[in-house]
């Protein structure tokens, strides 16, 4: 059954955003977080992830050792803590690159087509 | 229940989906941010927590099984989407298959007075729960090849292939040709060096029925000997094309129609065990014939060729 445009829209933008999770996560990692603070930290940025993507990512950022983590009781219960390892350092310092240089690529991309549009628009024929 | 405990109970499910070094840790952790979370939902409501919020939670955070599948690493796929048509093809093919072929032979077996049901319990039993024997093979062989490729001993680039599949090796039609005419040559002549075996015994047990030789067997010689003209004119324009390729088709199609007929249209020779054998190789005949028409209308829908909208472009 062919899939209509709202849902098609919808699962699109969520595929967009699941590129940036780790980069977003990672972020936030250079300080340590534990699961539910970091998840409000991205939140309050204006990068909302569900509780059952960003808990499960950080155990297998972890197991990937671009994360490290460890148990603190500080004001509450027991929480894990993770910040990025060095492996995690060196592979947010190359993400950020990446990220720039698409977000370059894709604003000239999205920059051309806009122009275009004008042109079209200011043409009288 | 109360909030706690229906997650502890989420909590549990999804700890037994989890491997078991990290398990306890792991669980431990999803338990503490659940109720973490809820906590947090409840503050924002500006209610308390109780059962229908911890589910509401749990269910958005998705089910026990999704969510074990999420912590462990991308796992070993066994079969790749492209290529699970072809598997669930195969593995539903070959077991009807089987059935195709035990579950006649079963019932050809029905004695008198034998209720059809309970032979169908035999059946299903025996041949009809064995063939599932088929779909488990397979599954074993591609766990294999999984493993095999995952240590990248086969690995090994893509290499373009030949694909003109319309160009024939005349040397090799040739030699078929000769082998076809041969053949025919053989079975032409077979009546008569059966009339003139020497010995009586052999003569009478492989004689064959003379309203078959009279009114059947000369329609497939013709249907053969225009199989082997289309041959000679496939190797002497050197290539198939659409009209050689849909005529072999057609052909191979009638001829497996007429060995149909001598099946069922009656005794092919005197000799009844003589009978026998040669139409259970017809029937396998048949099957192989089946088979490679199959093959080659696929490969006539499969090959690429311009979208209709191109058409008349």
């Amino acid at each position: 059954m062919a899939e209509r445009p709202e849902e098609a829209s919808g699962k699109l933008e969520q595929e967009l955003r699941r590129g940036v999770i780790v980069l977003a996560a990672l972020s936030q990692l250079r300080e340590p977080q534990y699961g539910y603070s970091l998840r409000h930290a991205l939140a309050e940025q204006g990068m909302v992830v569900e509780e059952g993507t960003l808990y499960p990512l950080l155990r297998r950022l972890e197991a990937q050792g671009l994360l490290a983590s460890e148990w603190r009781i500080e004001d509450g219960p027991p929480r894990r803590y993770y910040t990025l390892s060095a492996e995690g350092k060196k592979l947010y310092a190359e993400l950020t690159e990446s990220w720039r240089n698409l977000v370059d690529t894709v604003e000239r991309l999205i920059g051309e087509d806009q122009s275009k549009k004008r042109r079209a628009a200011n043409d009288p024929r | 229940m109360t909030p706690d405990e229906v997650i502890d109970c989420y909590v549990a499910d999804v700890a037994r989906r989890l491997p078991g070094p990290k398990r306890n840790d792991v669980a431990y952790e999803l338990g503490a941010l659940l109720r973490e979370e809820l906590r947090g939902r409840a503050g924002d409501t500006g209610r308390l927590p109780d059962e229908a919020m911890a589910l509401e939670l749990l269910r958005g955070f998705g089910h026990p099984t999704d969510v074990a599948d999420r912590y462990r690493p991308p796992g070993v796929t066994f079969i790749k989407s492209s290529e699970s048509r072809m598997f669930a093809l195969l593995s539903l093919g070959g077991v009807a298959l089987q059935w195709a072929v035990s579950l006649p032979a079963a019932f050809a077996d029905l004695k008198p007075g034998e209720e059809p049901l309970a032979l169908l319990g035999r059946w299903w039993v025996s041949y009809g729960l064995a063939a599932f024997w088929w779909p488990g093979f397979l599954i074993v062989i591609a766990m294999i090849s999984a493993w095999i490729s995952q240590g990248g001993r086969t690995a090994t680039p893509w290499r373009p292939r030949a694909i003109d599949r319309d160009s024939i090796n005349r040397a090799a039609w040739i030699l078929g040709i000769a082998a076809a005419g041969a053949g025919t040559a053989f079975l032409v002549m077979l009546p008569w060096a059966i009339d003139n075996v020497s010995n009586p015994n052999l003569a009478a047990a492989l004689r064959f029925d003379p309203e078959f030789l009279a009114a059947r067997a000369p329609v497939v010689l013709a249907f053969m000997l225009g199989h082997i003209a289309l041959y000679v004119m496939l190797v002497i324009e050197g290539r198939w094309r659409k009209l050689t390729r849909w005529l072999d088709i057609l052909i191979s199609l009638v001829i497996g129609g007429i060995l149909a007929w001598f099946i069922a249209a009656g005794p092919m020779f005197e000799a009844k065990p003589a009978d026998q054998t040669a139409k259970t190789a017809i029937g396998f005949l048949i099957l192989i014939i089946l088979l490679d028409i199959s093959f080659k209308v696929w490969r006539e829908f499969a090959r690429i060729r311009p979208p209709r909208a191109l058409k008349g472009h």
